[in-house]
């Protein structure tokens, strides 16, 4: 027992195994839902292939030593960087996304790695002596680093992933405890582009409440102007974006708005997850039973929206499985991330939890309809190699990180 | 780190996951009996089962009006864009239809809804399409209704509509019990419409409507059409209509209007055309009508043939009108005034019977009122009653004027008249059977009432006898056989009056004329300018008629039987097992015509045919004249049959025939 407990000291078991958990009901909701579609009936073998591919990372990375999660920073970030420029130039497209780097047997997808990149050298560069909050510089340097693979991955476009970096960088200035107005400045102008997506008066609604703001920290004329320059652009950026955007993302953003206005067109995914997860009810239908899964009518379902299976087959019994086991996962990298002396150690850990969290959060909103209807994947759950590796590979981190931590005796 | 900062964190975090969790409530648990109906409603169809409609046979079970399926392919441009196969598609149907591939590919491109390609589509081409199996190209049958021997019988069997709806005739009065009943069932189908499976439960099979067997002979009516048709033409004549029944029975075995029309191409014709004028056109019968009123005068013994009267050199002023007769006699007996056709007899002798005995016996004939024949559209005929009566009315009616009939109460009358006294309900349908040749209901021959005595019937007999041997029927005699009859020649009623210029020209004959098998009406409209009488236009067709039935003249019928079914519109594809081959292997295709040609050569000869793979209707056909009794299971087409092909079977053995639906027919599967 005290073996076994020192061992357990060193591994977090109870994350581990509800990560397998999750692994399990994932691969369980892709067999339901690609056994019978001829075009991607091998989509389970794969997932279990990612699968041992990411355990093998997975305990590559659990036993490096913990220094290098720190030096090797400057590599990865440049790497992830190289690579997000290349799929632009070489990058496969499916879905309207040119997000894919054709690799033989599979596909890789850079945006998924430089999450993790881009969460290490933001990490660092908060850790740096000098590294002052308060000071705008600062703060400008920052979002360079972390706007730099979000413009890249915008480019592709990739509007799903995006928003996890929006998040991350958001979480990373909050833990490493950024003052009110500071988190103003970073907060505001993201929620002037959503908003400004509703409409005029929404936009109009979200300059005023930023000029109340503005009043009420009572900085200097400068640096109110500035900011609310910021803001005014990023609202016209919006637009501007918009209408760069591909017809589908421009359609699924639209469809939020009002699924039911289209609703074999745009609106189409949103009503049918709807109608898969609630005809589920409170048991679920039973695997492989869920006529909503079995007979297509949520195209692509093994891979955003595999939580539609979980909730029809399984029902609200198994939907709330999922978000108790994401609830222990985050409560214990959170645990871990408060715990920690190491200032960079604990920032990449919850930067960790956060992509966790916010891709749980619009996937799962997204399939329940209080989400506009992003691509973005269920970690560990949804089929992808490159999402279920990347998300071994975040995994492996905070368990390195749990290994080498320096325990309050 | 501040702990304020770390229960910001974990507040924040319990308010997403609530948000999540209320959510999931509504959608799982609030609203789950809701969304659960959403998905049951679009993944569940009902799909109708469309009945066959039954067939028409002839009283002798010859097939002469069945339903067939028709192929029609439709193109569905989603799923062909969806599966990228817009180019092949539009490529493969523009080389087997010759249509312009960029057209087609352009349409296909762009056209958001399924459009038809090809609509209910000939023999070869439906052969050569089957074979195209490209996603987004899809084909459904639609029952036809094919009249074997087009115009045959055209005003007796009617025609149905586009939607499959009797309009006419037969295919109208009974349109219920050949329709059928139409089942459903359910079927389950994927998110893009596709039928994936049929469910079981609540499957309601269709039953098949019922098939008619015509008391029509096939045989003595097309010998009757031909006939009016030549008639029509040999004395430049308008139009003509004919009427053959038994007067024993009151079974009807020919009825024909001339012109006819083809009931497969009814909207190329006009309603004057398609009018059944046998039983929905009154006119003054004339002359004929003698023998109803003299049967009457017979009947109360108030005449003899013997009878004398003065006819006054063939002149008489009647109530204001001169009535004139071709003969200048000053008396005839009552046999001449009937083989004359007297009209100034008539009229003196009938004044011998009171106003209320003679129209007691003109309704007893059933004139006035419906034979109830069963076709629709049939009236009343006009039979004034004796209170509206003039005081000329009595005689005129007796020789045919001033009384409107059809037809069909004219002919059922007269067998009345000859067949002993007794008023028969005219027939037209013998049986009602099942798709397996079992009566369901038969129909006999309903006696209505006896009109007149059987000796009076007796002495009418000889009477019209003595009218086609010596008198105006003269044309009407065939060498060998005692023929009785009468003529008529009536002034047709145009824009409200007689008209001089077109003529009713009828004749009406029974034989053997001791022991009456037929009787016959023909009713021929004439100009002025060439032959009016009955005598001279329609006698000659009766003549024609009863020659050949009664056997006198037996070669026309098998000229006539020369009309026979043309297999080439039968030409069908069809996989022999299951639709969902179809999809995959390609060359499985029989074509049934081979099958349905060697198969009727075989069982000509008493050789049990292959019958996998046909309907139960062609197998019923196919296997008709071999003389064996049928049971089946099951629907849709033949796969098993207990009698093995190239075997004899005994005459009255049992074949057991297994069926089964093609697993989804129609619908590709992808």
């Amino acid at each position: 027992m005290k073996i076994s407990g020192k061992l357990f000291s060193r591994f977090d078991l109870i994350v581990f195994i509800s990560v397998l958990i999750l692994v399990f009901i994932g691969l369980l909701a892709i067999y339901s839902s690609t056994h019978n579609v001829p075009q991607v009936r091998n989509n389970f073998e794969k997932q279990i292939v990612s699968l041992c591919l990411g355990l093998i990372v997975f305990v590559v990375v659990y036993f490096l030593p913990s220094s290098i999660l720190r030096s090797s920073v400057p590599w990865v970030y440049g790497g992830s960087i190289f690579l997000l420029l290349l799929v632009l130039v070489v990058g496969k497209t499916i879905g309207g996304a040119k997000a894919w780097i054709p690799l033989g047997i599979f596909n890789l997808q850079p945006a998924e790695y430089s999450k993790i990149a881009t969460l290490m050298a933001l990490s660092a560069f908060l850790d740096e002596k000098g590294a002052d909050l308060d000071d705008i510089k600062t703060i400008g340097k920052f979002l360079a680093i972390g706007f730099f693979p979000v413009i890249l991955i915008m480019l592709e476009p990739d509007l799903g992933s995006s928003l996890v970096y929006f998040g991350m960088m958001l979480a990373l200035l909050f833990w490493r405890g950024i003052s009110t107005f500071g988190l103003f400045v970073v907060l505001a102008p993201p929620l002037v582009m959503i908003l400004s997506l509703f409409g005029v008066y929404y936009t109009i609604g979200a300059f005023i409440i930023v000029i109340i703001f503005l009043y009420v920290f009572k900085r200097n004329i400068f640096i109110s102007i500035m900011l609310l320059t910021i803001n005014f652009s990023s609202a016209f950026f919006v637009k501007y974006f918009f209408d760069i955007l591909s017809p589908h993302q421009k359609k699924r953003i639209l469809s939020f708005v009002d699924p039911t206005a289209d609703p074999l067109g745009s609106g189409y995914n949103a009503i049918q997850a709807q109608i898969a997860i609630g005809s589920g009810g409170l048991t679920g239908k039973g695997f492989m039973a869920g006529s909503q899964t079995q007979l297509q009518f949520i195209p692509e379902q093994w891979s955003d929206f595999i939580f539609c299976v979980v909730g029809e087959e399984f029902g609200f019994v198994g939907s709330i499985l999922i978000l108790i086991l994401f609830t222990v996962i985050l409560l214990r990298l959170l645990k871990l991330a408060n715990e920690l002396r190491n200032n960079y150690l604990s920032l990449v850990v919850v930067g960790i939890l956060s992509i966790f969290l916010i891709h749980l959060i619009i996937n799962m909103g997204m399939v329940i309809g209080i989400m506009p209807v992003v691509g973005i994947p269920l970690p560990f759950v949804s089929y992808g190699g490159s999402s279920l590796l990347s998300n071994f590979i975040m995994l492996a981190i905070v368990f390195n990180i749990y290994r080498n931590r320096q325990m309050s005796a | 780190m501040s702990t304020n900062r770390l229960f910001l964190v974990i507040g924040s975090m319990a308010v997403f996951l609530i948000v999540l969790i209320t959510r999931l409530v509504f959608v799982q648990i609030v609203h789950a009996s809701d969304l659960a109906y959403f998905a049951n409603k679009q993944q569940v169809g009902m799909e109708p089962l469309k009945p066959s409609r039954g067939s028409i046979y002839d009283r002798n079970g010859t097939i002469l009006v069945y339903s067939r399926d028709e192929v029609s392919f439709f193109v569905n441009p989603r799923v062909a864009r969806k599966y990228g196969k817009d180019s092949v598609l539009a490529q493969k149907l523009a080389d087997s239809l010759g249509y312009n591939f960029h057209e087609l590919k352009a349409k296909i491109d762009s056209a958001d809804r399924t459009f038809c390609i090809l609509k209910g589509i000939d023999a070869k081409k439906a052969q050569k399409m089957r074979r195209v199996v490209v996603d987004g190209l899809e084909y459904h049958e639609d029952p036809v209704r094919v009249y074997e021997y087009n115009a045959l019988a055209s005003h007796v069997i009617g025609f149905v509509n586009y939607e499959g709806k009797g309009i006419e005739g037969i295919e109208r009065s009974y349109n219920d019990e050949l329709a059928g009943k139409p089942g459903s069932r359910f079927v389950l189908k994927d998110g893009k419409g596709a039928v994936i499976s049929i469910l079981e439960e609540n499957y309601k099979d269709a039953v098949p409507g019922a098939n008619i067997q015509l008391t029509i002979d096939k045989t003595t009516q097309l010998l009757l059409e031909k006939e009016l048709a030549a008639g029509v033409k040999a004395a430049k004549a308008i139009s003509a209509l004919g009427i053959v029944m038994d007067p024993n029975t009151g079974e009807v075995l020919a009825l024909a209007n001339y012109p006819g029309y083809d009931p497969g191409k009814y909207m190329d014709f006009s309603d004057e055309v398609r009018r059944n004028k046998a039983v929905s056109d009154i006119y003054d019968p004339g002359s004929t009508f003698k023998g109803i009123s003299f049967s009457g005068l017979l009947d109360l013994k108030l005449v003899t043939p013997q009878t004398v009267v003065d006819i006054g050199n063939g002149t008489l002023k009647y109530y204001g009108h001169t009535i004139n007769d071709h003969i200048s006699l000053s008396s005839l007996t009552v046999r001449e005034v009937l083989r004359y056709s007297s009209n100034i007899g008539t009229i003196k002798l009938i004044n011998r019977i009171s106003d209320n005995e003679f129209y007691k016996y003109l309704r007893s004939y059933g004139f006035g009122n419906y034979t109830y024949l069963g076709l629709p559209g049939e009236v009343k005929g006009m039979l004034p009653p004796p209170v509206k009566w003039s005081k000329s009315s009595k005689g005129s009616m007796a020789y045919g004027y001033g009384v409107s009939v059809t037809p069909i109460q004219l002919i059922t009358a007269y067998s009345a008249l000859v067949n002993g006294g007794t008023l028969y309900k005219p027939l037209l349908i013998k049986a009602l059977t099942d798709q397996n040749g079992q009566v369901i209901q038969s129909f006999e021959p309903t006696k209505i009432r006896d009109v007149i005595t059987p000796e009076t019937s007796a002495l009418m007999r000889v009477l019209l006898t003595d009218v086609v041997e010596k008198g105006t029927g003269k044309k009407a005699q065939v060498e060998g056989v005692k023929i009785g009859g009468k003529t008529g020649t009536s002034r047709r009623i145009m824009n409200g009056g007689y008209t001089k210029k077109s003529y009713n020209s009828s004749f009406i004959g029974f034989f053997p004329a001791d022991k009456p098998k037929y009787i016959c009406l023909i009713l021929v409209n004439t100009h002025k300018q060439t032959g009016i009488t009955g005598g001279e236009v329609a006698a000659p067709i009766f003549k024609n008629v009863a020659s050949v039935l009664s056997g006198k003249k037996s070669e026309t019928i098998s000229d006539i039987s020369l009309v026979s079914v043309s297999d080439e519109d039968d030409e069908e594809i069809i996989a022999p097992e299951g639709g969902k081959q179809e999809s995959q292997t390609k060359d499985v295709f029989v074509p049934v015509t081979q099958i349905k040609k060697a198969a009727s050569q075989g069982a000509a000869k008493g050789i049990m045919p292959d019958l996998r793979g046909t309907s139960l209707k062609d197998a019923i056909g196919l296997i008709q004249k071999m003389d064996l009794k049928l049971t089946w299971s099951g629907t849709g087409r033949v796969v098993e049959q207990s009698i093995k092909p190239g075997q004899k079977p005994a005459k009255g053995s049992v074949i057991e025939l297994k069926l089964q639906e093609r697993a989804i027919s129609g619908v590709n599967i992808y």
